[in-house]
């Protein structure tokens, strides 16, 4: 037995049982630990990754779910919007322990990777699936201000 | 060799501290951990001051009992007041050493000697002797019998500096948090808690849960776990487990709330500070009195990531991966409970999600230990339940505050506070007992009996003295027989404390007829404090009305009455709830060492109270934790987030205070007062929901 995916845009085949949840495929069979486990309910965000580059919960999703479809994890995110969100949190200090911001930064790589740049309500709607309990909110807003800023000036796409 | 942990000094040897066997590198070596709040950077921009080397060449050796200094908890935002300090004389020392080294080597004297990148220079040109050649030639196991004078802040390019942050960048992949370790054969356990701290497991049948995969079923009294090959297995077995265990012994439902409970409790009285003519106002005498009584629920560390341990228990040897906030401690407490000396167990601490005080972290190696005994040499990982972190974690108590105080001619003439709490401490090892969840089931031995809060002025007790000049009457009523697993949670009492001061500081204000800022500046002869009060009041247009629906806020406090001085204004609007616009704060640490990581602290701090007093308190019945998801815990959302604006009032003058704690109670009382403004009436009981401003309005009606 074995199921077939697609991580990364890598094809891979995983040898667990296809109701085994996506999260534990890719990081304990597939060595994937930037997406991290935080509540198993879809609550929190930080286990999220790209399916056919919709944001979903990897707590939630089986194996037999994604079997036909392209998984995105934060360890495939290399293009120059994934350096323009890099740049901007560390330029705001947009983080304190980092536990949420690997599902934040995948939510956040979907939003501004749209064909026109998001508005105020579409970053709140992709920021609303995530939590954050350090208080590095208020930090985070304003990198993804910063980097909503160097997208609109095309910067993403040098 | 020396003794690892042992204790560091002005006159520990260099090979406590120091290694520079690796040319290019310092390893520093430090028994306080990272917990997201930027430690280890702000003591490597120390260590990299003193030693005129970039922070790149720094790197550290943290939280193991192996190697790293006996520096107690990282715990009560003392780390770069204390351990900040002593990193910096021992650099100071290293430095003195290699200087002299060079001297002798190079033969001149000392003071024809620069360094700069750790290269050393002779009258400005470069020598061949660097920092790790005359490394080799000291003796880092000699005490080295004197101390040496630190630089000059007036120097200081490193320290001061925002050094970025980098190590968020690095946490964005994999690898970095104790969750993602792994190792060959690792295997995965977990126990099942409690339903209730006094249920006792009566029968539970283990065979169903016996399956390909299933490697140990661990029972011992009440602590049954299970040891799998995988997670998922571990998932479907403890599922099963769950469904077949009786438990007896679980209090009946009660509408009695934790507050009614503590209102309720026994206490012991102490009373913390008695000025003349501060015993509370006579209704007898002059001026105009005013009472009110203040409250906060019991309240959740919530981590983001789940609590974590690894273990590997052998016959020689036990060693642990914790993301505890005291690792020696942890140690003891292990080694006591599986009968080992404590120098053959080994906990090494890793980076976990933030954790704001005493979470499970300990809880979850100690599990990982006890299971890992019933599968000798493999290592087991334990990763909690969220339902586990919500409803097993230690908790904030509790705190009930009244205060009463007299005005007379616009001053306040007396004042009396009576706070009123359950402990703030019960970490490993505190009373001498162990205090962690699964030696606890596992034998009566090893149960909590006796629960004990930190001396005076700090626990419950912590800020309950005002900083303010006026007579003071201040008691502490301590009850030590709450039925909920409490301890160290972000600033202990002095969020409560502070919230309840503030407040009524506001409502004194209004008494008097005078302008709140006005008021606290009128007893406030600190001259730091007057300082970060009146710029805070600047900065956000404290004085400038508002429009209706809409209200200014102010809170002020010295963290602990010595530490960092923090001042707070919120700017809210209410209509049916509260929502927090904006937050500004003024704050006073002294030598600030990395700036952004400063103002990521108080920043974190002041979200975080925003979302305790707006949102939270741990949902019971009667004594039974009832949360099952954050959507019975909710916390702070990103669309509830107000902007903020922290200023720094640097003054290398005085010595670094911590910041890790100053802005939780003043941002309580500047949210408090600013929603008090806004609303026209004054909700005094946390949080304040929107059930609590109905129930108000309604009344007033």
């Amino acid at each position: 037995m074995g199921i077939a995916l697609t991580v990364n845009g890598t094809p891979v085949e995983v040898r667990v049982d296809g109701s085994t949840p996506l999260i534990l495929a890719l990081r304990n069979e597939l060595g994937l630990k930037g997406t991290r486990f935080g509540c198993g309910g879809e609550d929190c965000g930080a286990c999220m990754v790209l399916v056919d580059s919709e944001p979903r919960y990897s707590c939630t999703l089986q194996l037999d779910d994604v079997s036909r479809n392209q998984v995105t994890t934060i360890e495939g995110l290399k293009d120059g919007l994934a350096e323009v969100l890099r740049e901007a949190i560390l330029a705001e200090s947009a983080g304190q322990c980092g536990y949420c911001l690997s599902g934040i930064f995948v939510s956040l790589h979907h939003c501004l990777s749209s064909s026109v740049p998001p508005k105020h309500a579409e970053v709140a709607e992709a920021l609303g699936r995530h939590l954050c309990r350090c208080g590095a909110n208020a930090a985070i807003l304003r990198a993804v201000k910063r980097a909503l800023e160097r997208v609109e000036a095309g910067v993403s796409d040098a | 060799m020396p003794e690892p942990g042992s204790s560091s000094g002005w006159n520990a040897p260099l090979t406590d501290r120091f290694d520079l066997s690796n040319p290019g590198l310092v390893v520093l070596k430090t028994g306080k951990v990272e917990l997201g709040q930027g430690i280890l950077l702000a003591l490597r921009q120390i260590a990299a001051e003193e030693l005129d080397l970039s922070v790149d060449a720094i790197v550290t050796v943290s939280g193991d009992t192996s190697a790293s200094p006996f520096e107690g908890g990282t715990v009560g935002s003392v780390s770069v007041e204390t351990s900040g300090h002593e990193v910096r004389n021992a650099a100071a020392v290293l430095r003195w050493e290699l200087f002299d080294a060079a001297a002798r080597r190079l033969g001149v004297p000392i003071s024809e000697i620069t360094a700069e990148g750790g290269e050393f220079f002779v009258a400005g040109s470069r020598s061949n002797e660097t920092l790790w050649t005359l490394a080799a030639k000291i003796d880092f196991l000699r005490p080295p019998g004197r101390s040496a004078v630190p630089k000059s802040p007036n120097l200081y390019k490193t320290v001061g500096a925002n050094v970025p942050q980098t190590q968020l960048l690095e946490r964005l992949g994999g690898g970095a948090f104790i969750h993602d370790l792994s190792f060959d054969g690792m295997l995965h356990g977990r126990v099942l808690r409690k339903p209730h701290p006094d249920a006792r497991l009566e029968s539970v049948d283990t065979d169903v849960i016996r399956a390909p995969g299933v490697v140990q079923v661990v029972r011992e009294h009440d602590f049954i776990g299970v040891v799998a090959e995988s997670e998922q297995t571990l998932a479907t077995a403890m599922a099963r487990l769950e469904r077949r265990c009786r438990w007896s012994g679980i209090p009946n439902d009660s509408p009695q709330t934790p507050l009614d409970i503590l209102a309720n409790a026994d206490v012991t009285e102490r009373v913390l500070r008695a000025d003349q003519g501060s015993s509370g106002p006579n209704p007898e005498e002059d001026g105009q009195t005013l009472s009110a009584v203040y409250s906060k629920p019991l309240i959740g560390h919530g981590s983001i990531g789940p609590s974590c341990g690894v273990a590997i228990v052998s016959d020689s040897a036990v060693e642990v991966w914790s993301h505890s906030q005291n690792v020696f401690a942890l140690r003891d407490q292990i080694a006591r409970v599986l009968g080992r000396a404590a120098q053959d167990v080994i906990v090494r601490h890793r980076l976990g999600a933030g954790c704001y005080g005493h979470n499970g972290a300990d809880d979850a190696a100690m599990d990982a230990a006890l299971l890992a005994r019933a599968v000798a040499g493999r290592p087991v990982r334990v990763q909690w339940t969220r339902k586990d972190e919500l409803t097993c974690e230690p908790l904030g108590s509790p705190m009930r505050i009244a205060v009463q105080a007299r005005i007379r001619d616009g001053r306040i003439a007396e004042w009396k506070l009576t706070t009123r709490s359950g402990t703030h401490m019960q970490r490993p090892g505190w009373g001498d007992q162990v205090n962690l969840l699964g030696p606890a089931a596992a034998s009566a031995k090893f149960a909590t009996t006796v629960q004990m809060d930190l001396p005076d002025h700090n626990g419950g007790s912590k800020n309950a003295v005002a900083l303010y000049d006026f007579p003071q009457h201040v008691a502490y009523e301590f009850a030590a027989d709450l039925p909920f697993r409490l301890s160290a949670l972000r600033s202990l009492g002095a969020f409560g404390n502070v919230f309840a001061i503030e407040s009524f500081m506001d409502e004194l204000a209004a008494l008097a007829g005078c302008d709140p800022v006005e008021f606290r500046l009128r007893h406030l002869a600190d001259p730091r404090a007057r300082r970060v009060v009146s710029r805070v009041a600047e900065i956000s247009d404290y004085a400038k009305p508002c429009e209706a629906g809409f209200g200014r806020g102010l809170g002020f406090a010295r963290f602990k009455n010595t530490g960092s001085y923090c001042a707070v204004v919120a700017l809210v609007s209410v209509d049916e709830t509260v929502e927090v616009q904006k937050l500004w704060a003024a704050v006073d640490a002294g030598l600030v060492i990395n700036p952004a990581g400063l103002i990521s602290q108080v920043e974190g701090g002041m979200l975080q109270a925003a979302s305790w007093v707006l949102k939270e308190s741990v949902p019971t019945d009667g004594t039974r934790l009832i949360a099952e998801s954050w959507k019975d815990y909710p916390i702070l959302t990103f669309a509830e987030t107000p902007e903020t604006n922290v200023e720094i009032i640097a003054d290398p003058d005085f010595p670094s205070t911590g910041v890790g704690e100053v802005s939780l109670g003043p941002t309580a009382g500047a949210i408090a007062n600013a929603g008090a403004s806004a609303f026209g009436m004054r909700i005094r009981e946390l949080p304040l929901t929107r059930e609590r401003l109905m129930k108000a309005a309604l009344e007033a009606e």
